[in-house]
């Protein structure tokens, strides 16, 4: 049991060392409590800036226009000349400009074409793309509906030309009319969330920060293996009645014991400062946590073994731990075409774990393989490292 | 001024025959600016062609509705059709919903299997879209779908709406009235469907679009150069940590060296490495992703010398403030992401609540990224981008003070 004392040692040391938790503990709970601040429901998006140049004779469809936006709660509408909306454009004031075109409704009768402006500000280019996509589905509804009332029109006047009065009475019709059938359509769409459970973007980042942050700190803990070297207490230990596999079994067990503590603790301060919900199945939380900080530990004990020193072990995990978090979507979310490259990395699967819990509820199943390709990870290079530290 | 120099020129030399620090200064920048510009590249700026998004349909109808409806969704520009085989076990929707759980699949379009009946009957039909919310792919694929079937809304929508017109103005039409109205309708209706008289063009205010970057790249080349000097900037702080832990600042003191020497030396040569980290990354931004930085050369070396300086004289405070290295070191760290998330270099200020954005531009990164955004983006001259310099120059000012008034050689 003489590995346990070593593991204990090495715990103690660690638990006294406040930069390990400052990096291990509150880094990822700050992080994870600016991303939330950052993509909180009351987020920016809410807040587009946008101004309408409407035409004297725009009529009825330029008021429309600018009503849709006004009233939609995504925007925040004002009205001035185009000269003026530009230069706010310009000057990041207003992420876009909408111009509604003059003899919009003279072009609309006549059946000629009429062209909306939009002006986007590049920086702004989130904001400004929703104004062009509302601008483009106004433009779509109003032309439908437009060469709807035309079809009508121009079919019952082929039967006898439309008398003034039957225009009037047409015009007054239609507007309602349309409103009543665009809201009942003949084919609807109902969209469903399939997944289980509602989800924030801490339920993305507060596991994906958890892996990144408990690498860096497990690299630190392995990293005490040229500490030990370097500072003589090693050829100490070797003097005392231990067995080699004791020391190697006692390192591990507390870079691993570490990493388990580190990852349980993140995951009670999330749930506690970020309401954060892991899911129904605890036990299924407790093992993936076990199994990642296995992979975990394993990834920084075999780094530090193969290093020759305490800085090339910083060195090079660090090149580690950074391209297999910004490749395993630990930064940020990458898109599909790059899961292939992502299925490569240790963090993808420890999210993917996590992910599965988290957002769709999926308990000891949803965490099967996730957690025996990081199990597979954590054996083979535990073994690794063993066998490298025998040898020197 | 000489023994600036020279204790500048020793750090200087030092940090140069470190062969792993390279690797930090310029090419863990270029990884990360190709995977954050990668990752955001799908967000807007110019393509070489429609984007095409995945969406499976289930058929479930066997009527000729439901296989034109499939057919125009396969023809579609910006779809990629996945067809659901049936599945043996399951019914189709649980097929279906399993695959969009799992993330196999994004997002599911199932055609109901009455729907060409209902369509035929004029009664009302509905669609089920089931979609992923952890992905962005369905909202698109959604509004080709929609689009698709406004029309078709549309056209049911002429044949009754012809009938009711002509009845409110002239009584109920014949049978053969009604028919000619129907045909008539339809024809005008596809006419008029084709030519689409309402149109939106869009204009970017600011640079030509030929001369701005990628949109992935506008935003990434500047952020995580910024970043990468502000996280090795602050890394250096430790260094001044160890001068004193091994007494060479005591040592120092025994010289005929005055404390502001010291001081100045210590911002000088942090200032000339992050100048040069800087600059190396901007070449190499215009090299590798073909990042144009904007019109004023003397804006962006401002822009940049003024960051620069904020970051050492951060630097030498965090030093002076830390007893030991991995104090410093693991301080540094997490100053330098936290002002990354909150200056905007993670993701852009513009999507973040405005009391995010307030306090982004409490710290230099926030000013730092609006001063790159004002010159690749929007193309500023030189005058526009003075505020930002300023504002950068106050910081550079303030930290380099507190650097002093906290220094200490033991």
């Amino acid at each position: 049991m003489t590995f346990l004392h070593i593991a204990m040692k090495d715990l103690r040391i660690r638990g006294r060392d406040r930069s390990t938790l400052l990096t291990g503990l509150l880094l990822p709970v700050a992080l994870t409590a600016i991303m939330g601040f950052a993509f909180s429901s009351d987020s920016g998006i809410s807040e587009i800036a946008v101004t309408i140049v409407t035409p004297e004779d725009g009529g009825f469809l330029a008021d429309a226009a600018a009503g849709m936006l006004s009233r939609h709660e995504l925007f925040d509408v004002d009205i001035a000349d185009e000269e003026t909306a530009v230069e706010m454009v310009r000057n990041g004031r207003r992420a876009a400009a909408v111009v509604v075109p003059d003899g919009l409704l003279q072009a609309l009768e006549a059946g000629t074409k009429a062209e909306f402006l939009v002006y986007q500000d590049p920086v702004s280019s989130v904001k400004s793309s929703i104004v062009l996509t509302m601008a483009e589905q106004f433009t779509v509804a109003a032309g439908t509906g437009s060469a709807l009332g035309r079809a009508i029109f121009l079919s019952i006047g082929d039967e006898r030309e439309l008398t003034d009065s039957e225009r009037l009475a047409l015009n007054g019709w239609m507007f309602d009319w349309m409103r009543d059938r665009w809201q009942n359509p003949l084919i609807a769409i109902k969209a469903t969330d399939e997944a289980m459970r509602e989800i924030s973007l801490a339920s993305y980042f507060a596991p994906a920060f958890a892996v990144f942050f408990m690498l860096f700190t497990l690299l630190g803990s392995a990293r005490s293996i040229h500490e030990e070297r370097d500072a003589g207490t090693y050829r100490r230990l070797r003097s005392c009645p231990l067995m080699r596999s004791s020391i190697i079994g006692g390192k591990m067990l507390g870079t691993y014991v570490q990493g388990a503590l580190q990852i349980l603790v993140l995951i009670g301060l999330s749930t506690l400062l970020f309401d954060l919900d892991w899911g129904t199945s605890p036990l299924a939380v407790i093992a993936m946590a076990l199994a990642t900080a296995a992979g975990a530990s394993a990834i920084a004990i075999f780094i530090a073994a193969a290093s020759r020193t305490g800085p090339q072990t910083d060195q090079i995990g660090t090149v580690v731990v950074l391209v297999m978090s910004v490749a395993g979507g630990s930064m940020w979310p990458l898109p599909r075409s790059f899961e292939p490259v992502s299925r490569l990395t240790f963090n993808y699967w420890a999210q993917k774990g996590f992910s599965n819990l988290v957002i769709h509820d999926a308990g000891f199943e949803g965490i099967a393989l996730p957690a025996t390709v990081v199990l597979s990870i954590a054996a083979v290079l535990f073994v690794g490292s063993v066998l490298i530290l025998r040898r020197n | 001024m000489r023994n600036i120099w020279h204790i500048a020129l020793h750090n200087l030399r030092l940090i140069a025959s470190d062969r792993g620090a390279l690797f930090w200064l310029i090419v863990m920048p270029l990884v990360f600016t190709a995977a954050m510009g990668f990752t955001l590249r799908g967000g807007g700026g110019r393509a070489e062609g429609p984007t095409r998004y995945a969406l499976t349909v289930a058929n479930l109808d066997t009527g000729a509705a439901g296989k034109e409806l499939l057919d125009e969704i396969a023809a579609d520009d910006e779809i990629d059709l996945l067809p659901l085989a049936p599945p043996d076990s399951i019914t189709v929707e649980e097929r279906a919903r399993e695959l969009v759980r799992s993330g196999d699949r994004s997002s599911v379009l199932l055609i109901p299997e009455d729907y060409s009946e209902r369509l035929a009957a004029g009664t009302g039909t509905t669609l089920e879209f089931m979609r992923n919310p952890e992905r962005m792919q369905p909202f698109v694929a959604r509004q080709v779908v929609e689009r698709l079937i406004a029309r078709r809304n549309v056209e049911a929508m002429a044949s009754d709406g012809v009938l009711e017109a002509y009845e409110l103005v002239r009584g109920a039409p014949t049978q053969e009235v009604a028919e000619r109205l129907a045909t008539r309708v339809g024809t005008r209706l596809v006419d008029g469907l084709e030519t689409r008289m309402l149109t939106v063009r869009s204009e970017r205010v600011g640079r030509p679009e030929a001369e701005v970057p990628e949109m992935g790249f506008t935003h990434s080349a500047p952020a995580m150069a910024l970043m990468f000097v502000l996280l090795n900037g602050l890394m250096l702080s430790s260094i001044l940590v160890a001068e004193r832990r091994d007494r060479t600042l005591t040592r120092l003191m025994s010289a005929p060296i005055r404390r502001g020497e010291i001081i100045t030396a210590n911002l000088l040569w942090r200032f000339l490495i992050g100048l040069v980290q800087m600059g190396a990354l901007i070449l190499f931004g215009r090299l590798v992703f073909g990042v144009d930085w904007g019109d004023t050369l003397v804006g962006l070396a401002l822009v940049s010398a003024s960051y620069v300086a904020a970051v050492a004289g951060l630097s030498v405070l965090i030093g002076s403030l830390s007893r030991t290295s991995k104090q410093a070191e693991s301080l540094s760290l997490l100053l330098a992401l936290t002002m990354c998330a909150l200056g905007g270099l993670w993701w852009p200020l513009e999507i973040t609540p405005r009391s995010y954005q307030a306090i982004g531009h409490l710290i230099p990164t926030g000013w730092a990224m609006d001063a790159m955004n004002n010159m690749l983006s929007r193309g500023y001259a030189l005058e526009r981008v003075i505020p930002q310099v300023l504002v950068l120059c106050g910081f550079a000012v303030v930290f380099a003070v507190a650097a002093t008034m906290a220094f200490r050689y033991e």
